[in-house]
């Protein structure tokens, strides 16, 4: 079936192709879940959101397009929900104390796999996870960051440099351990 | 290394990162999918049942035919040709008093106004039915005759059994089918009942408000707010409830593109400048949501639920909305049908302010969802006027 047929067949409500597409995407909307989620089970919840509003809003789709890319937002948007509903005060990432986490330009090349590095960035505190995961992943600019989260730019740019700071600091422990 | 390789090589790594989901996922979202399919069937269900109640609740009574009032002259010929007809033997068990008291085991309905009920005692159990119509008979007649109290006439001859008199307000079309005995709690076997019925030109309680809402609301998710408007009547059910029909408009507006809150990636691109990264946008709508309110029971607590017909204009016309683009430096036009039907629900709860004769005020919280997903919460005033 081509992915034109399954997204007509999803959109009757027919049962089976909704599980085809579901099993075609789940694993790599899993993966973007468990980066954003503290946990696993919160990635869980997310991918399970995620797939619901897909199924409601097929109808929005046009069938041009690549659905693994609208199916992504979907995912990212649901995680980004998750994340205010756990009542994170994202505004107070404006006043940490630079001292946390100094920002270094000294990174080191990753050489983990992609299941190591997953699991590095998910140990990231809630603020420089997300930010990171927006700005380096995602390609989002600080200012788009800034407006989606309600935080200045500002911020965006300082939690991410922190990010990477402590996420390179990680890495290279890791390689060190490996060797 | 630089900042833009650590983010490639992040992005490199991260393109192949997938993880397979435990089962119970999937299963999860069956079991809400299949919630979602029975919800969708109730709401379907839920507009044209509540409209059909309010089309119930609307319709004027039946009208019954007019029951002309008793010519007593009339009367008084049928009482005594009756009271002829009684057989010598009955007469004469008549006089023998108290004794048959126990004996007696009905019990007549006597409606004076009306000729109908006379054809169609409430229960006959040979002899001593008769025996009791044959005094009912001559109690109307007396009564045509002379004003004496019932009672004090039927006590003055000693009469076999107890006589009770109700005088009970009754509908026009209730006075053609009289109530079973069993609607007089208090009356037993032996007790007749002189049943005196007032007609009433209409049921009591059946009261019409008209009502008049405003409310300050919001749209979606918060980012769009504006008012809604009502206007509608109600009438009364019972004590407790009442149904309310009604029309309504609403208008909203705000900035609602944000880069992250759209879903949608697709339809004709058309490069619009990011400029401060949202666009205005409005939505106006006409509905109307037939609503059984109900009161909380002594207190100022006051519920409505009902379903919901929203035809909602949007400003971007039929067919366009507008979505940031995955470059982060367009947006593209989404195509869609935005002015359209929708069926839905509304949950109002509302607290009485103030509580007249005639007039009435509430504060008043509003929720209501449709098949659209347009979702509107509301806080506002709602001021109800009953026709005495």
């Amino acid at each position: 079936m081509q992915n034109e047929d399954l997204i007509k067949a999803c959109r009757k409500g027919e049962r089976a192709a909704q599980k085809r597409l579901y099993d075609e995407y789940a694993p790599q909307m899993m993966g973007v879940c468990y980066r954003y989620a503290q946990s696993l089970q919160e990635a869980e919840d997310m991918l399970q959101e995620a797939f619901i509003r897909v199924f409601s809003n097929l109808d929005q789709f046009r069938s041009e397009g690549e659905p693994g890319a609208w199916i992504r937002r979907i995912v990212v948007n649901c995680a980004i929900n998750a994340i205010r509903k756990r009542k994170m005060q994202i505004s107070s990432w404006d006043n940490q104390p630079e001292e946390l986490h100094p920002i270094t330009d000294t990174d080191p090349e990753i050489k983990l796999d992609a299941k190591e590095l997953a699991y590095l960035i998910q140990k990231l505190p809630d603020g420089y996870r997300i930010v990171f995961n927006l700005h380096a992943v995602e390609g989002y600019t600080h200012e788009e960051i800034g407006k989606v989260l309600g935080i200045k730019p500002a911020s965006s740019r300082s939690q991410y440099l922190r990010a990477r700071a402590l996420l390179a600091k990680q890495v290279n422990v890791l390689q060190q351990k490996s060797k | 290394m630089d900042n833009d390789k650590f983010k490639k090589q992040s992005q490199e790594i991260l393109s192949s990162f997938t993880q397979d989901p435990p089962d119970r996922v999937w299963h999860a979202i069956n079991s809400r999918l299949d919630a979602r399919k029975r919800k969708r069937r109730i709401l379907f269900w839920l507009f044209p049942l509540s409209i059909l109640a309010g089309v119930i609740s609307i319709i004027p009574e039946q009208q019954t035919p007019k029951i002309k009032p008793d010519n007593p002259q009339t009367h008084q010929q049928q009482s005594a040709s009756k009271a002829n007809q009684l057989p010598a033997a009955e007469i004469a068990e008549r006089a023998q008093g108290q004794q048959e008291t126990t004996q007696l085991n009905d019990v007549s309905v006597q409606n004076p106004s009306n000729k109908a009920s006379e054809s169609n005692p409430v229960k006959t159990t040979g002899k001593k039915h008769k025996l009791k119509e044959a005094y009912a008979d001559e109690l109307m007649q007396s009564e045509t005759e002379n004003t004496a109290n019932p009672i004090e006439a039927y006590q003055s001859q000693e009469l076999p059994f107890k006589a009770l008199s109700l005088v009970e307000p009754v509908w026009q079309s209730e006075i053609t089918s009289p109530k079973p005995i069993n609607h007089y709690p208090s009356v037993n076997k032996d007790t007749m009942i002189i049943l005196t019925c007032v007609p009433q030109k209409s049921k009591p309680g059946k009261l019409i408000s008209w009502h008049y809402s405003g409310a300050y609301s919001f749209h979606g998710t918060g980012d769009l707010e504006g008012m809604q408007l009502e206007w509608g009547f109600s009438k009364t059910i019972n004590r407790y409830f009442a149904f309310y029909n009604n029309v309504g408009v609403s208008l909203h507006g705000g900035s609602v593109v944000q880069p992250l809150n759209l879903n949608i990636l697709v339809g004709p691109s058309a490069a619009l400048p990011v400029g401060q990264g949202s666009v205005y946008e409005i939505t106006s709508a006409i509905q109307t949501a037939p609503t059984l309110l109900g009161s909380v029971p002594a207190t100022p607590l006051r519920i409505g639920v009902g379903g919901l017909l929203r035809y909602q204009f949007y400003s971007g016309g039929n067919g366009y909305s507008v979505q940031r683009n995955q470059n982060m430096q367009t947006f593209t036009l989404r195509d869609g049908n935005y002015n359209g039907l929708s069926l839905g629900y509304r949950v109002v709860v509302g607290l009485e302010l103030l509580n007249t004769k005639r007039n009435k005020l509430q504060f008043q919280a509003g929720f209501q969802n449709d098949t659209r997903g347009d979702v509107i919460t509301g806080l506002g005033l709602s001021w109800q006027y009953t026709k005495q």
